[in-house]
């Protein structure tokens, strides 16, 4: 049975999170097909860290990795692991972050065996808070959401395209830094009839630290922007929108509501909806 | 030692001067003592007059360190071992202080109580401060901990102490807030 140098591997510095490039580790990214290439990509290695420097090469075969390009400004929609199909997140180049988009369709398996004699690109660091985002974004897509049918086509609208009011909301400096929203819908489990509404109540969750940095007035202030913006659909009965932080919210609470994916309903294709400028 | 001593601004000043007016009524309440009202013959007006027997002044200071550890529990929430933990002593010093079965305060312990209290008035919201001790349970806060070593010091410094809590209000509110989203979920059963 084939074996790898587990300490090796680590002092190779591998781990979810690290990047590795044509430079750093030719080998590998030889083995990527040319279709997740490009000239500007790089290659984040998505394999649990166990199993990344794991010494039994049957048992763990292959690295997984994602393909991501360098892009010239985020956007709203695609960060924090907003949207399940597309992630812009922070790469550290040399010390300065840069925006990198990544693709679910640009993702796959390699042979592990060289991953010994290959290590990943120095110059290329996740920040902990990137790598939490991706760790998370890798999750989200499969955890799936239980909205009533009729739920999900009285908000298609407002997160139909750029410039629907919801989108447009999450595309501001604050909204951008909400990175995750939960609903609690009543009934939660049935589709109403037209001339009957749901109530709300909505879970904006921001990290403690920004939020400190954007204080309670303005948080207050992008929740109310939020209900108003739910209220103005007729079928939609906003009764709370709570911007809380992490250390705010609990795991009781968390429970009791359903994590709300924007884009799954209505984004059915994502690049129609918003260009990506490539740097 | 106490390094600093704090400006106080006239919501605090109040609040210590309802602590120190209440006492001799108190004291005089719980030691058998009356208080009547006499009337002032060139005014028409009454003052309460405290009678027999005179409260010492080792009494007024004690019952007024009695009120002041009060403010801790009453007006921020604090549990017994919260207070203990500021105060530096044990549970049960705070308990035997609380009930006023001790002889005296030590000025070092008067002048600690005094310092936290002050900054807290002075810091906290009012409306905020009931949380405080849901707040200082958080054992993982980062502000939480950094408040502890502040507050573990023997000198104690109002500047530091000052600057530890500067982001409590915004924690607390955030505390408020989250009770009330507990309260709107009330009816709500867990989904996992």
């Amino acid at each position: 049975m084939p074996t790898l140098n587990r300490e090796t591997i680590k002092a190779n510095g591998w781990a979810l999170g690290r990047v590795f490039t044509a430079g750093s580790a030719p080998t590998l990214v030889n083995l990527i097909p040319d279709k997740h290439k490009d000239d500007d990509s790089i290659y984040v290695a998505v394999t649990h860290d166990c199993s990344i420097i794991n010494p039994c090469l049957s048992s763990e075969p292959y690295v997984e990795y994602l393909s991501a390009r360098p892009i010239a400004s985020e956007n709203g929609h695609f960060v924090n692991a907003r949207n399940i199909r597309r992630l812009h997140f922070q790469i550290e180049v040399n010390g300065s972050p840069t925006w990198y988009e990544a693709s679910m369709s640009f993702r796959g398996f390699i042979d592990r065996q060289s991953i010994e004699t290959c290590a990943p690109d120095e110059d290329y660091t996740l920040t902990n808070q990137s790598c939490l985002v991706l760790k998370r974004w890798l999750s989200n897509r499969y955890v799936s959401q239980t909205f009533p049918d009729r739920f999900n086509d009285l908000t298609s609208h407002l997160v139909a395209n750029s410039k629907a009011p919801l989108i447009k909301a999450f595309n501001t400096e604050i909204g951008k830094a909400c990175h995750s929203i939960f609903i609690s819908l009543t009934p939660d489990d049935q589709d109403l009839p037209p001339e009957e509404s749901y109530e709300l109540t909505v879970l904006l969750l921001f990290r403690e630290d920004i939020a400190i940095d954007i204080g309670r007035p303005a948080l207050a202030e992008f929740g109310d922007r939020i209900k108003e913006t739910l209220s103005s659909t007729r079928g939609l009965e906003p009764i709370n929108v709570f911007a809380l932080t992490d250390a705010d919210a609990t795991y009781a609470q968390i429970v009791k509501m359903t994590r709300w994916q924007l884009d799954y309903v209505s984004l059915k294709d994502d690049s129609e909806v918003i260009a990506v400028e490539h740097s | 030692m106490i390094s600093n001593s704090l400006k106080q601004t006239p919501s605090m000043q109040k609040k210590l001067m309802v602590a120190a007016f209440a006492t001799p009524f108190a004291l005089a309440a719980g030691t058998g003592g009356f208080i009547h009202a006499q009337p002032v013959e060139s005014t028409g007006n009454s003052m309460f007059v405290v009678g027999s027997p005179k409260p010492t002044k080792e009494e007024i200071d004690k019952a007024r360190f009695v009120n002041t550890l009060n403010v801790l529990k009453s007006e921020f929430g604090l549990s017994k071992i919260q207070m203990a933990k500021l105060m530096q002593v044990s549970r049960q010093s705070i308990h035997s202080w609380l009930e006023g079965a001790f002889d005296s305060v030590k000025e070092v312990n008067q002048k600690r109580l005094n310092m936290i209290v002050v900054s807290l008035l002075e810091i906290i919201d009012e409306p905020l401060r009931p949380s405080m001790g849901a707040l200082l349970s958080r054992r993982l806060d980062r502000n939480v901990s950094d408040f502890e070593v502040v507050i573990s010091q023997e000198s104690l410094s109002s500047d530091e102490l000052q600057s530890v809590l500067r982001n409590f209000n915004f924690k607390l509110a955030g505390i408020a807030k989250s009770n009330e989203l507990t309260s709107a979920l009330s009816n709500k059963n867990p989904l996992i």
